[in-house]
């Protein structure tokens, strides 16, 4: 069925989706139709034949008619208002924000202006949200239509980039990014634009900022995505991360000065932080390592302990050091492995947890230490076979002295039979110089093992008063033998010094029987004096006997020295008492002088260290 | 008088022991070797043990680890007699279960007397006697070695 043009352009008219409204060139509606109705609110016969500017808000109807004009004189289908916010109002007076399209017809009455008028209400409270949201943003927001032209700002771009808002708007975005970094941005917005796909860019992403006076800083920018009515705009969010830099800086600096490798691992395990130490413990560029899983570094053996210590790591989120003490073995990039020590923390960072290993080549001292245990072992068997040495020495010395002096013994005690007094003699003679003997093995083995190290002292709290009464008790028969005056002093309390029991009195018993044994007539005495401030204990013993000459003194504490021959002839003893105390001495702490005075007597004194 | 085991692998020191001990009017079982003493002591049931502690077959703490497990000889007095006599040897023996511990050489004025302290009470009070020559039980070494030959003989059998 054919349609008669009249009907079409009706028809056309009211299947439009835009309220339309034709107007005469004076400003007579004309056209009116029902979406127009709804807009407005008024009835189609309240709206023909009437002014135009009864639609138009109370603040344009002046102008209004200029502009219509203006039209008029060049009618080429635009949008009304060139980017000026357009609003109509309804029949109740309220005004809503309108986007208007214009076309002009030619009617037989003459030219009709077509104005397509669409509420944008709901854009426009859509857009002051987004406004909203963009100016609430802690970051600059710079938006960038897909010819790279600015076409969104927030305040705090403006302030970041110091340019106020028109001079940023359409500036190209290059503006904001020096040289340097413009290709990459490129690449990054195209890559956006092409994909259409929002996607944040994260951080990782080492760009600068320019500013108006030219400076640069470090930013970190995000970008996405945005379909909107004009097309793709990429929001670009900026960051000014100087001072992030600078503590990242400082913290780079901090890994490479470290002497250990560090391999930071992320929650995946995947290594995200080395240092140059790493590279060069491990074999690898740097490159080789970051992005692999930190297994790559740590052998199969060790694999579960490092993973769950790993896991333990970032599950607990609590930064807490291992410390030594794991034994784990790290991997080189040719197949071999060390043995390593490894200390963890994590570090809470802005892409989450960041495990880091300090992992230290331990080869070498794990060598050394096993070198000193061999060594150590070593030491213990030969002390051991020394000590063994001395005691079978010892036995093996004892045992024909035992039936020497013991039938000797028994025929002294004349068990086999009667004996004229030459034999008595004879006897005597014998058992005197086996028993000359037995002292000399016993100070042998009593120096070698002082000379080995073998000797066991025990370096403790000792009552010297105690020690000194002793000894003076069971030689003061010898001196009382020889007729000698023997006297002790002690003071009336105790003296503690810091000694080992024996070796003190043996130091005493040599001391004492040395000067019982060399004084033919006169005195030994025995005496335990405490200096002024109870400090330096010191045993000294005197005795009137030949002393000894000038010529002699820095010999007397040597080894088989009998100092004063003529003074010792036929006198027993050992040679050895004298190194033996002056050795022991040492042993203990203390040290034994002498003061004497040829043909007058001697004092031999023990300097002890008081006990704490 | 009482009956002593005494066991010495040095001959020449065994007699020495059993010529004081019989020289005191005890009676001496001598042997020569751990297991030989061993043997003995369950054997003879002596009053008291006078032990060496380096023996050819194994060692004095051997032989008295042994003797204080069999339940038999509860109360057996054992004493070492040894040549070893290095700082700690004493300790060593006495906290090994010994009664008492003798170092040689031995002192021979004093041997018999000191044995006699660990002898049961109502054997004690013996001293070595100078009428020797009218003794007779004269003990030698050859006699000793001879004794001892006899057992090992006896031993292999």
């Amino acid at each position: 069925m054919a349609m008669r043009p009249d009907q079409l352009a009706s028809g056309l008219l009211e299947a439009a989706p835009d309220a339309i409204v034709g107007v005469s060139a004076d400003g007579v509606i004309v056209i009116v139709n029902a979406q127009a109705e709804r807009l407005f609110g008024y009835p189609r016969n309240e709206l023909l034949g009437e002014r135009l500017e009864m639609l138009v808000p109370e603040s344009a109807r002046e102008i209004h008619p200029h502009h219509r004009l203006g039209y008029v004189a060049d009618p080429s289908p635009r949008p009304m208002g060139g980017g000026m916010e357009l609003s109509g109002r309804r029949r109740d007076g309220t005004d809503f924000p309108a986007e208007i399209s214009l076309s002009a017809i030619e009617t037989g009455e003459g030219i009709v202006i077509s104005a397509a008028v669409r509420d944008v209400t709901d854009r426009k409270r859509a857009e002051e949200k987004f406004r909203g949201v963009l100016e609430a943003a802690t970051d600059a927001i710079v938006g960038v239509n897909a010819h790279g032209v600015i076409v969104l700002v927030n305040a705090q771009a403006e302030r970041l980039f110091g340019y106020p808002r028109d001079e940023l708007l359409d500036q190209r975005l290059e503006t904001l990014v020096p040289e340097s970094a413009q290709l990459r941005q490129q690449d990054y917005r195209d890559g956006y634009v092409a994909d259409e796909k929002p996607q944040p860019m994260g951080a990782g992403m080492e760009l600068s900022g320019r500013r108006r006076d030219g400076t640069d800083f470090p930013a970190e920018i995000s970008m996405s995505a945005i379909q909107t009515e004009d097309g793709i705009v990429v929001a670009a969010a900026i960051r000014d991360v100087s001072e992030r830099s600078r503590a990242e800086e400082k913290l780079r600096g901090v890994l490479e000065a470290a002497t250990d490798a560090i391999v930071g691992v992320n929650a995946a395990g995947v290594i995200v932080l080395v240092n140059a130490q790493a590279e060069r413990l491990f074999g690898y560029p740097r490159d080789e390592l970051l992005d692999q899983r930190l297994e790559t570094l740590v052998p199969e053996s060790a694999l579960l302990r490092q993973q769950d210590y790993r896991d333990g790591y970032v599950a607990g989120e609590r930064p807490q050091p291992m410390g030594a003490g794991m034994e784990l073995a790290g991997r080189r990039r040719d197949g071999t492995d060390f043995p390593a020590e490894i200390s963890m923390s994590a570090i809470q960072t802005e892409e989450g947890i960041v495990v880091a290993a300090a992992i230290r080549d331990v080869s070498e001292r794990k060598n050394i230490e096993q070198q000193l245990r061999e060594k150590n072992a070593e030491l213990e068997k030969v002390a051991r076979a020394k000590d063994t040495f001395l005691a079978s020495m010892s036995h093996e010395l004892r045992t024909p002295l035992n039936a020497i002096l013991g039938f000797t013994g028994t025929l002294l005690m004349q068990l086999p039979g009667p004996l004229n007094v030459e034999q008595m003699r004879q006897l005597r003679t014998v058992e005197h110089s086996g028993k000359h003997l037995l002292a000399i093995i016993n100070d042998l083995l009593d120096l070698a093992k002082i000379e080995s190290g073998a000797v066991e002292l025990v370096l403790e709290r000792v009552d010297c008063t105690d020690v000194v009464e002793s000894v003076t008790s069971s030689l003061r028969p010898l001196a009382i033998d020889k007729g000698l005056e023997f006297k002790v002093s002690l003071p009336d309390r105790f003296v503690f010094v810091q000694s080992d029991t024996r070796a003190l009195g043996q130091i005493l018993i040599n001391l004492v029987s040395n000067a019982i044994k060399f004084t033919d007539a006169g005195y030994v005495h025995v005496s335990l004096d405490v200096g002024p401030d109870g400090d330096a204990p010191t045993i000294a013993v005197s005795d009137s006997g030949p002393g000894i000459a000038a010529d002699q003194m820095d010999r007397i504490f040597n080894a088989f020295e009998r100092a004063g021959v003529v003074a010792a002839r036929g006198k027993e003893g050992t040679g050895l008492g004298l190194y033996i105390s002056h050795k022991l001495a040492e042993l203990v702490g203390a040290e034994v002088t002498v003061d004497t005075s040829f043909g007058v007597g001697s004092t031999f004194s023990v300097v002890l260290s008081s006990a704490p | 008088m009482a009956r002593i085991l005494a066991v010495d692998d040095n001959p020449y020191n065994l007699e020495l022991m059993t010529y004081l001990l019989v020289a005191s009017g005890h009676t001496v079982i001598p042997a020569i070797t751990g297991s030989s003493g061993f043997d003995l002591v369950r054997a003879q049931r002596p009053d008291l043990v006078v032990l060496d502690i380096q023996l050819p077959d194994t060692d004095g703490y051997a032989v008295l680890a042994r003797l204080r497990s069999d339940p038999d000889l509860a109360g057996l007095r054992v004493v070492a007699v040894t040549a070893y006599a290095m700082v700690g040897e004493r300790d060593r023996a006495l906290l090994a279960g010994f009664d008492g511990y003798l170092s040689k050489p031995i002192e021979p004025t004093s041997f018999a007397r000191t044995i006699d302290t660990y002898l049961p009470k109502a054997l004690r009070g013996h001293e070595p006697s100078a009428q020797w020559p009218e003794h007779p039980d004269l003990v030698t070494t050859d006699m000793v070695l001879t004794t001892m030959d006899s057992y090992g003989s006896n031993e292999a059998q």
